[in-house]
């Protein structure tokens, strides 16, 4: 199935990274204790980081071939084709939304963030009408209230 | 005696466990037909939702969750051409061309009926076969369980994804999340870069929800613009000729779901594939051409995807090993109240296994009501658009992690997943084995270091032990045979051998 299957966008670059990644792993599992027992503590994360180096070298190689195959017109690369390929704006965008929803939870609570947060992709994703807007963010508030504060009983941030 | 069937029948006695089951089914077949939220995802956060819940109520939620999610996937697949879940790839393939034709209710019916034979044989084959294997599972030695859970990654990581390079990666990662903290043996801190934050280990329930609810959301920002097309339904319930006719096959797929389902790391994705692809080789005359409407092509992967559920519970009780990506979760939700599965479950608390398997009963009998009616709501209620679904999915895995700990690092760690799982997503790489791997890592882990140890640290002696008793050189076998099986020698010989018998059945 290899043989078909296209290299995206990216993709190298993305697969080497985890390479860097996974060496880094590689290196913090050695230095459990080294090359020590061959039952020790070490052992087992070594082998597993093991697994992603060379998974991942083999995944490189062959899609290497693969992209030599695909010629010159899809070049790797982070270049426009990245951004609509792989990570069109709108989830770039939406994706640091979160980030910073989540940061924000830190600072002022779960409610006020929640609500903004909530609003703000309602609006930005679904209607623009904002009686909607408000209306579906304070009936998503109530029903998570409602759900979560009675039925669940669970703490939140 | 008399005490299991009680503890069986407890949820069709209790009313409140009846409603939560009810519940959870009804939830689970809008939920698993709702393209973005996956059964796993729904699970993953019901966990940490039910934490201080009483066990048998949390469980009786989320097995219903659980059969009512994989029933209701095939619902989008034959009304909307995109399955609700992995495992209604297959009923797409001539649920949707069926819909075209204006038999979309008909489908739907005829689907009802086959899950619901599908799940009671599987749960037929979780009430004979697990006990069985629990008592065997007692003969199982460290070795045995390392080769369990090794089996289970090979075929997670090969059959799930576009690579098995990728699969192994994939894996491998959830392997390395399941090592980070104390060591279970040494209490030794394991890939923590130092941090006192990490010595805990990273929670399990913030990687499933990051991998499975987060990056789902993401990725279906993708799709954000993709309006679904109406169909007429009417015309549901199937005749009981149709049901009759289809009765062999149904059983058929029934049986090879629910070993699918048992093999650790398979699930009703793979068992629907198989099952489709055995009703297409075996059929001599369906009622219309494969992958053009075929019902025949709507029976076996549903009868299948449904077995493979009690199928799945197998492996989960009697060796703690999960037998697909959702029951990885429910060995979480058991770990969170407390209980570790595997052979001693099924003998301290053979209650809790009676339990299940009530509620499985019961779940499926509920598919048949649900399945049947309701469908012009169930219609409406699908077209939720995915601007406002995508957002409450963030927010939901946001209070599903938090709930679990009460703390924020986890939430960190989840948004970290979902993002990873993104791009792991877009370039192809499968998520399933991430999970198991989580599950699996510590398990192995400690299996392969106890077999070692009682080999005497001596990798002979240790390669010895693995053909030196029946059950282990079956396991080891096996497990070679799956090796070798993802190799190009072994694949052009199988395709040599396929061609020449071709050959020699046309001559």
């Amino acid at each position: 199935m290899d043989e078909f299957s296209t290299v995206r966008k990216g993709q190298m670059v993305f697969q080497v990274l985890l390479l860097v990644g996974s060496l880094i792993l590689f290196w913090e599992a050695f230095k459990i204790e080294g090359i020590g027992s061959i039952s020790g503590s070490g052992i087992f994360p070594m082998a597993a980081a093991l697994a992603l180096v060379i998974s991942l070298i083999v995944r490189l190689v062959a899609d290497f071939r693969q992209m030599r195959r695909q010629g010159a017109e899809r070049r790797e690369g982070l270049d426009e084709g990245f951004f609509s390929e792989v990570l069109p704006l709108p989830i770039l965008a939406f994706t640091l939304v979160c980030v910073l929803y989540v940061a924000a939870m830190g600072q002022f609570g779960f409610w006020i963030p929640t609500g903004v947060f909530m609003a703000a992709a309602f609006a930005w994703l679904y209607s623009r009408n904002p009686l909607k807007v408000v209306l579906i963010t304070g009936g998503a508030i109530a029903f998570i209230y409602l759900v979560f504060a009675f039925v669940f009983k669970v703490y939140l941030p | 005696m008399e005490g299991d069937l009680g503890y069986f029948l407890m949820a069709f006695t209790d009313p409140y466990l009846l409603m939560l089951v009810a519940a959870g089914t009804l939830a689970g077949v809008y939920v698993g037909a709702i393209p973005g939220i996956s059964v796993t995802m729904a699970v993953s956060v019901l966990i940490s939702l039910t934490f201080s819940w009483d066990l048998n109520a949390a469980l009786a939620l989320m097995t219903g969750i659980y059969c009512g999610g994989v029933y209701g996937g095939g619902r989008t697949a034959i009304l909307l051409n995109m399955p609700g879940t992995p495992a209604a790839v297959a009923t797409g393939l001539d649920g949707y061309p069926l819909a075209k034709l204006g038999e979309a209710g008909r489908a739907i019916g005829l689907t009802t009926v086959v899950s619901v034979i599908g799940g009671f044989f599987g749960i037929a084959v979780l009430a004979i076969g697990a006990p069985a294997v629990a008592e065997t599972a007692l003969l199982f030695a460290p070795r045995d369980f390392l080769l369990l859970a090794l089996i289970g990654l090979l075929l997670v990581g090969s059959l799930s994804g576009e690579s098995l390079a990728k699969g192994v990666f994939a894996a491998a990662l959830g392997v390395m999340i399941g090592m980070v903290g104390l060591d279970n043996m040494t209490a030794q801190p394991r890939m923590t870069f130092g941090q006192v934050s990490m010595l805990g280990g990273i929670s399990y329930v913030a990687a499933m929800i990051g991998f499975f609810g987060l990056a789902e959301a993401l990725f279906q920002l993708r799709q954000l613009n993709i309006k679904p097309v109406k169909q007429n339904v009417d015309k549901v319930a199937p005749s009981w000729g149709m049901i009759r006719k289809f009765l062999p096959l149904s059983l058929r797929s029934s049986v090879i779901g629910v070993i699918v389902g048992a093999l650790p790391g398979a699930g009703g994705d793979i068992a629907s594939l198989l099952a489709y692809d055995q009703a297409k080789r075996t059929v001599k005359n369906p009622t219309r051409p494969f992958g053009a409407g075929a019902y025949e092509g709507l029976v076996a992967p549903e009868s299948a995807n449904n077995a493979a559920v009690s199928g799945a519970y197998i492996p989960m009780l009697t060796l703690g090993i999960p037998g697909d990506a959702v029951t990885a979760v429910f060995i979480g939700a058991l770990y969170v109240h407390g209980l570790r599965p595997g052979p001693m479950l099924m003998i301290e608390t053979p209650h809790l296994f009676w339990f299940i398997v009530g509620t499985l009963m019961l779940a499926n009998l509920f598919l048949l009501p649900f399945g049947l009616t309701g469908v012009k709501v169930f219609a409406k209620i699908m077209d939720v658009p995915r601007g406002v679904l995508i957002p409450a999915v963030v927010v939901l895995s946001v209070v599903g992690t938090y709930a679990i700990q009460n703390s924020m690092t986890d939430v960190y760690w989840m948004l970290a997943f979902g993002v990873l799982g993104y791009f792991l997503k877009v370039y192809g790489f499968p998520i399933g084995p991430i999970i198991l791997g989580v599950i699996l890592g510590p398990l192995m882990d400690v299996s392969y270091r106890r077999a070692m140890l009682s080999s005497t640290n001596d990798p002979g002696a240790f390669l010895v032990s693995l053909v030196a008793n029946p059950i282990s050189a079956i396991l080891t076998a096996f497990f070679i045979i799956l090796l070798l099986s993802q190799t190009r020698m072994w694949q052009s010989l199988f395709n040599r051998r396929s061609k020449a018998g071709n050959a020699g059945t046309s001559s």
